[in-house]
């Protein structure tokens, strides 16, 4: 498993890398499209609160210039020239030209007919600024009415009298906008109010009063409020800063009741006073006492030519979140198809990483069928020209030779084989004449021959006999490879108690001791593993120390799919550098004088092995003895 | 080829006794050498050779492929020895000629390469050449 993810088979890392590249590629392009969008958004809000601006200011901007129409009107009519020249020239008043009576009248239509015209006046400058004419609607605001001449007052020391009184003919001042006040007490409920006022002149151009009109503007504002869409917010502030106007209306003209309400402290990121406004697209700033994201446009707008502190300021806003709630909704309905996409995208990946994986796969398989088999395999793609298709051509080509080679190799083997088994065969024959001649020299004529040639005979003796245990070894080691292994079940105990008893006389000669504890039953070729367990013995018994009584011991060790067995012997050892050499044929290491023995004993041991599919090695320290282990695999490989 | 003179002394050295013997009786038949001395073993002829009045050989006769110590190895312990038997000559017997072994033998300061048995007209041959190098 962990193998698997180290290295993932080619079909997952190909759809790996389908998948990664869409979805990489899909969330790229969304990403952008869905960011442009944004901007889009952003940029259309901002047209629309600035344009909302515009008509606010516009609006304000007309209706500021009515009342200063109506104001100027007032001030070239001719009852206000006759009540002029009636203060100027007292007594000549008529009741045909009583101007005072014909202005009241003209106010009280004009407040008649404009509801939120509150209060039309005539100040003269006599009098401390004395009220000549006075139309009002006391109360909440009530009807219209002129006031009678007991309850007129002197205005002489206010703000808008003074504003009045420096500017020239024709010309309008407008208040600040400030909570309409009666008798001194802001009136309740408040009315936000403004207003206008123009002085006039006798005839020798001499100042004679100011013309006043006060005009209710909530309804106003309430009106430009309502103008812009429905999620835009409106703030109108004075130059201050303190709003005049706040969708929480309790802000509205707090300075008025001693707790101000300022646009700075509230967006302090937003407007900067003193500055005109920004002109060119709505900015992004945050509430003081929350994070969330607005959008905004403001712009201050002068409306007294005389005092650049009569301004007010118009801020349009909307919250981000509202302006991008479209852009979510597209979000929304984009997610399940772009995963929809992203899931075909996918599928066809996945087809198409397989579809360049099979070949190769079905490659592998054909190859494993004929390692397992040793039959050619039928490579599926082998007319296809694409780099799978090359593969198994090549791959069918190189089966194809291996096949060949095979067959031409185990001919020449086999060949061999026969040939060793042939030649050592033939070469007995010659051996026994000489070996049955030799005997009868040594009995019949030993004893006229000198010392000297008895020793030759003794050679010749010897020689010979070394030559047919040679050729007899020979034999069995190019039988062996003749053979074919018979699998029997074979109790290995029976099967060395055979051996022992064949090899008592040697092992009483050598007073040895060969001891065994519970070998198993192995399917195995018995013949050759008689011959194994004797050779090993034999050898365990032959390469002994002088004075040293030999000790053997049989050991069997069960391991993952095989039997291990093991010979040790307390005998000579074994150098470690000659551990592999011993196994090869005619490999000696000693004189024949010393140890006897042909060099194939081992080499058979080998083979026999080789032939089960076990292994067979040696652990030895010269002097100290020898263990020969060999494995045999269980079930046996065939 | 003038009359040939007798040799002192001849070693033979080979792990397999049934040569030594053959090669012992063949110089033997020659006449020529007084006495010729035979090694089983390698090292035990390095002994031979390592006592402090070392013996007089003329000629070495050294076998290649023997147990424990083999030819070569011989060699280069030999050469090593602080009294050299002068003059000494090396003979090198073996049952396999190799070209490789024959050149290793040569730098070794070995004379010398023959295979393996050694014949009465061979033996002649070398020491006619053995004599007639040193005159």
């Amino acid at each position: 498993m962990a193998n698997l993810l180290v290295h993932p088979p080619l079909r997952t890392k190909v759809s790996l890398l389908v998948i990664v590249l869409t979805v990489l590629v899909a969330s790229i392009i969304t990403t952008w499209i869905f960011q442009q969008f944004d901007k889009e958004l952003v940029a259309r809000k901002s047209d629309q609160l600035s344009t909302d601006n515009l008509i606010v200011e516009t609006q304000i901007k007309v209706h500021l210039e009515e009342i200063g129409q109506n104001v100027l009107a007032f001030a070239g009519m001719p009852p206000v020239r006759e009540i002029i020249r009636e203060s100027r020239n007292p007594g000549t008043e008529t009741a045909e030209s009583d101007g005072k009576a014909q202005l009241e009248a003209i106010f009280l239509q004009l407040l008649k007919s404009k509801t939120n015209y509150l209060q039309a006046r005539l100040i003269g400058v006599e009098d401390s600024g004395k009220e000549l004419v006075r139309v009002d609607r006391p109360g909440t605001p009530g009807k219209a009415r002129v006031v009678p001449d007991a309850e007129l007052q002197s205005k002489g020391g206010t703000e808008y009298f003074k504003n009045a009184a420096i500017i020239k003919k024709g010309e309008v001042s407008f208040s600040n906008f400030e909570l309409n006040r009666e008798n001194g007490a802001i009136s309740k409920p408040v009315i936000p109010v403004v207003r206008a006022s123009t002085p006039i002149f006798d005839d020798n151009d001499e100042f004679f009063g100011i013309i006043i009109i006060n005009v209710n503007v909530d309804e106003l504002f309430h009106s430009l409020s309502r103008l812009g869409r429905e999620s835009h917010q409106l703030y109108i502030t004075n130059a201050r800063g303190d709003y005049l106007f706040h969708p929480d209306s309790h802000k509205a003209f707090g300075f008025e009741f001693g707790t101000p309400f300022t646009i700075q402290d509230e967006f302090p990121k937003w407007i900067t006073l003193g500055n005109n406004g920004n002109r060119d697209q709505a900015i992004r700033f945050t509430r003081s006492s929350s994070k969330e994201p607005y959008l905004g446009y403001w712009r201050r707008y002068n409306f007294d030519t005389h005092s650049s502190d009569k301004a007010l300021i118009f801020a349009t806003s909307d919250t981000l979140t509202s302006v991008l709630e479209e852009s979510r909704t597209v979000k929304r309905e984009a997610i399940p198809i772009i995963i929809m996409i992203l899931l075909v995208a996918i599928a066809i990946g996945l087809v198409f990483a397989s579809w360049i994986a099979r070949p190769i796969s079905e490659i592998h398989h054909a190859m494993k069928l004929y390692r397992e088999t040793n039959e050619v395999p039928k490579l599926p793609v082998t007319n296809s020209w694409d780099e799978a298709g090359q593969l198994a051509f090549t791959f069918s080509s190189l089966v194809k030779e291996i096949n060949a080679r095979n067959l031409e190799l185990s001919e020449t083997n086999r060949e061999l084989e026969r040939f060793a088994y042939m030649t050592s065969h033939d070469l007995q024959e010659p051996l026994r004449t000489i070996t049955s001649y030799v005997s009868v020299l040594d009995k019949n004529y030993r004893d006229s021959l000198d010392p000297k040639a008895q020793k030759c005979l003794e050679f010749i003796t010897s020689s010979a006999t070394r030559m047919q245990a040679l050729i007899q070894d020979l034999l069995a080691l190019t039988k062996l490879g003749n053979s074919k292994i018979e699998f029997v079940e074979t109790p290995l105990e029976t099967l060395v108690d055979e051996i022992l008893e064949d090899l008592s006389a040697m092992i009483g000669q050598r007073n040895a001791r060969v001891t065994y504890t519970s070998l198993p039953v192995l399917e195995c070729d018995p013949a050759q593993m008689r011959q194994l367990f004797q050779n090993l013995i034999v050898n365990a018994l032959k390469y002994q120390k002088p004075d040293v009584t030999p000790e053997i011991t049989l050991l069997a060790t069960p391991g993952d799919k095989e039997w291990r067995l093991s010979i040790a012997d307390n005998g000579i050892g074994i150098d470690k550098q000659y551990s592999d050499q011993i196994f090869d044929v005619f490999r000696r290491l000693h004189r024949k004088e010393e140890y006897s023995g042909t060099g194939v004993g081992l080499a058979i041991c080998k083979r026999i092995v080789n032939l089960h599919g076990g292994r067979i090695w040696v652990e030895s320290e010269p002097g100290k003895g020898s263990t020969f282990h060999f494995t045999i695999p269980t079930p046996p490989v065939r | 080829m003038g009359e040939l003179k007798k040799l002192k002394e001849v070693v033979l050295i080979d792990d397999c006794e049934a040569d030594n013997f053959l090669h012992s009786l063949v110089i033997e038949g020659t006449g020529l050498v007084e006495k010729v001395t035979v090694f089983d073993w390698a090292i035990d002829a390095l002994e031979y050779f390592k006592s402090p009045t070392p013996p007089e050989v003329d000629l070495i006769f050294l076998d290649i492929n023997m147990p424990r110590m083999d030819g070569f190895q011989f060699l280069e312990e030999f050469k090593k020895l602080e009294f050299l038997p002068k003059p000494f000559v090396l003979i090198m017997l073996t049952t396999s000629i190799l070209e490789g072994d024959k050149q290793k033998f040569q730098e070794l300061g070995g004379k010398e390469y023959l295979g393996k048995p050694l014949t009465e007209e061979t033996f002649l041959d070398i020491v006619a050449k053995l004599q007639s190098d040193q005159a």
